[in-house]
């Protein structure tokens, strides 16, 4: 079930309704909102609600033990120990397993092992990322005392909570827990965001993400050889705006799904292709997985307390661990190491710089960080290693005249480009206006705006990038 | 306060060293030290304590609208439905909701944003192979 859909905006015109009017009992409230989670993550694969039920139950019980263990530190650490190998064998299991099981068989063909391994399909579950994650932050902070433990009604609903079930943001228990444990209250500020989040985040995927994926990239990628430089040029410019278009509308759609039924979910965006540095880059692209990395791998292996050297083992092996978080895939392992090894160089600059050598300028800064990420994009979005590499090499090589890129196509680079400089804070001026204006009229607004997008879009919606992870 | 890297030494102190949430752009509304986008400030006039009924309106209004302009969509979506009985009933009356609203030319302007729309994303560089570019799926109406 997609939010782009009428499938899903009847499901949440009912869970609204249904939420709102048991707003009487929290309890119940949640029971709801717990129900019709279950049921659109089902809408994917029913086999794998039982995963999602385990799996916040497991937490639980993980948790549970922590606290059970009380000041006995070695029993304590023994619980933590339980709850992240659980989380971590799911994960291992649904997304490396078939990964691992390659490896081995193309390692046994190299020294001589004739037969092949016999080796099961795995189907991955739609955002067990994102879930296991969120599982793992919750064990972890119980065992730090960051988070008071939950009930298990409120463990199991943050992590199956449909707004940010299948993609994100990662929402923290110490966020949403408390906010579990009353009735929300839904002001007009909050809704005027919401409905300004899911607006705009219906424009960024149904346009923008959905015609350059359908006229641009994907046939760009889909065989780089067959394609002149001028295409693979715009097919890479075009990537980075789709992945843009395409996360950040999913992001702003949570966001906005989850403020309308009165819940409030971290910022997960901040026009990140104006970062002037890659740690810039990290601050603003995908804030609650950064932020997630830095918590809970990056300060865990070192961070910065062990000196230089230390501090850039630490930003390698967290940005290796967070390319192979996207997918198992010699790719996204080199997307991450070119993540950790310029964040490292840009770490040594800081350091070493001559004292009489003057900072670049801003708009270099901007200009360089972004060709980095648009590098990296490469090898997150192609096939195989050696079709990023063949991509690259088509556009330095291939020639020829641009046949992929029309002016609309070029045109909706240029305007996914200028989100990022919209003045800061747009959409909340935006949703401060709104909350002024008679909602009879927002409504109106909001009805043609919903119509001009599906006039305009193409046929059919493709699911969202990170589904995958 | 931020503490200097070095003199750090607890991986919970280092935690709290980083401001990354509280990190965005400065501004004069109060924006800028919240942990979530939909924390607005107060305005200075406070607004009535009518937050569901103002959101509810919103929503009917925007789903009667959609409803009566985008009769092309629950048509399509009906149509993608699982075949059985009761589907069958869903598809009849979309069918006869989509000739009603067309009866009332309401459909029109859709129609025309959807063919304007697909014209000029059909517009090539000069010198452009149009059949070379155009392999996407194009319906005739909004909707599929």
């Amino acid at each position: 079930m997609l939010f782009p859909t009428l499938t899903f905006g009847l499901f949440f015109l009912v869970v609204y309704a249904a939420a709102w009017s048991l707003k009487a009992s929290n309890e119940w409230r949640k029971i709801i909102l717990l129900i019709a989670s279950w049921y659109f993550y089902g809408a994917w694969d029913t086999r794998f609600v039982a995963l999602l039920m385990a799996s916040g139950v497991l937490n639980w019980g993980a948790a549970r033990l922590i606290v059970a263990a009380g000041d006995k530190d070695r029993l304590r650490k023994l619980a933590l120990a339980v709850g992240l190998i659980i989380n971590l064998t799911i994960l291992g299991f649904f997304k490396y397993y078939g990964f691992f099981m390659e490896q081995v068989a193309h390692l046994l063909h190299a020294i001589g092992w004739e037969r092949d391994l016999a080796i099961m399909q795995v189907v991955l579950p739609v955002g067990i990322s994102f879930f296991t994650f969120q599982g793992m932050s919750y064990v972890i902070d119980v065992y730090r005392k960051k988070t008071e433990p939950a009930v298990l009604l409120d463990m199991v609903l943050l992590m199956s909570f449909f707004p940010h079930l299948v993609a994100g943001p990662i929402v923290r228990a110490s966020h949403l827990i408390p906010q579990f444990r009353k009735v929300p209250e839904l002001t007009r500020g909050m809704a005027a965001m919401g409905i300004a989040l899911i607006t705009w985040g219906l424009f960024k995927k149904a346009i923008i993400a959905s015609e350059l994926a359908t006229g641009l990239v994907d046939q760009a990628f889909f065989d780089p050889a067959a394609h002149s430089s001028a295409d693979l040029i715009s097919g890479a410019y075009g990537y980075a705006v789709q992945i843009y278009c395409d996360f950040s509308a999913y992001s702003d759609m949570a966001v906005g799904l989850a403020a309308l039924l009165g819940y409030r979910f971290p910022h997960n965006f901040n026009q990140p292709y104006r970062a002037n540095s890659l740690q810039d880059f990290w601050r603003r692209w995908h804030i609650s997985l950064s932020s997630w990395l830095r918590d809970y791998l990056y300060i865990s292996l070192g961070g910065s307390r062990h000196g230089l050297f230390r501090l850039c083992l630490a930003l390698m092996g967290t940005m290796l661990l967070g390319g192979l978080w996207h997918g198992a895939s010699w790719n996204f392992v080199i997307w991450g190491a070119l993540h950790g090894s310029v964040l490292a160089v840009e770490r040594l600059w800081r350091e070493f710089r001559p004292k009489d050598w003057k900072p670049i300028p801003n708009w270099l800064g901007i200009l360089i960080t972004f060709h980095i990420v648009l590098l990296g994009w490469i090898f997150f979005r192609a096939q195989s290693f050696d079709s990023a590499l063949a991509y690259i090499g088509g556009i330095f090589t291939a020639g020829g005249t641009a046949a992929l890129v029309t002016p609309m196509l070029l045109a909706m680079i240029v305007v996914g480009m200028t989100f990022h400089y919209f003045p800061p804070y747009t959409m909340q001026r935006t949703a401060m206006k709104l909350r002024t204006i008679n909602p009879v009229l927002v409504g109106l607004g909001v009805g043609l705006f919903i119509l001009v997008v599906d006039a305009m879009r193409p046929e059919g919606v493709a699911p969202f990038i990170y589904y995958q992870f | 306060m931020a503490k200097e890297p070095d003199k750090i030494d607890s991986a919970r102190e280092e935690i709290a060293n980083y401001p990354v949430e509280r990190e965005p752009l400065p501004d004069s509304l109060g924006l800028t030290h919240t942990s979530s986008p939909v924390d607005l400030p107060e305005p200075a006039v406070p607004l009535p304590h009518d937050g569901l009924k103002w959101t509810t309106t919103v929503i009917v209004v925007a789903s009667a609208f959609l409803l009566i302009f985008n009769a092309h969509a629950l048509r399509a979506w009906a149509y993608e439905l699982s075949p059985t009985d009761t589907t069958a009933k869903v598809v009849s009356a979309s069918e006869t909701w989509y000739d009603w609203t067309s009866k009332a030319y309401v459909n029109r302007p859709v129609e025309g944003l959807h063919h304007w729309w697909r014209g000029m994303m059909n517009l090539r560089f000069p010198g452009q192979d149009a059949a070379a570019v155009d392999v996407r799926l194009d319906s005739d109406q909004p909707g599929g």
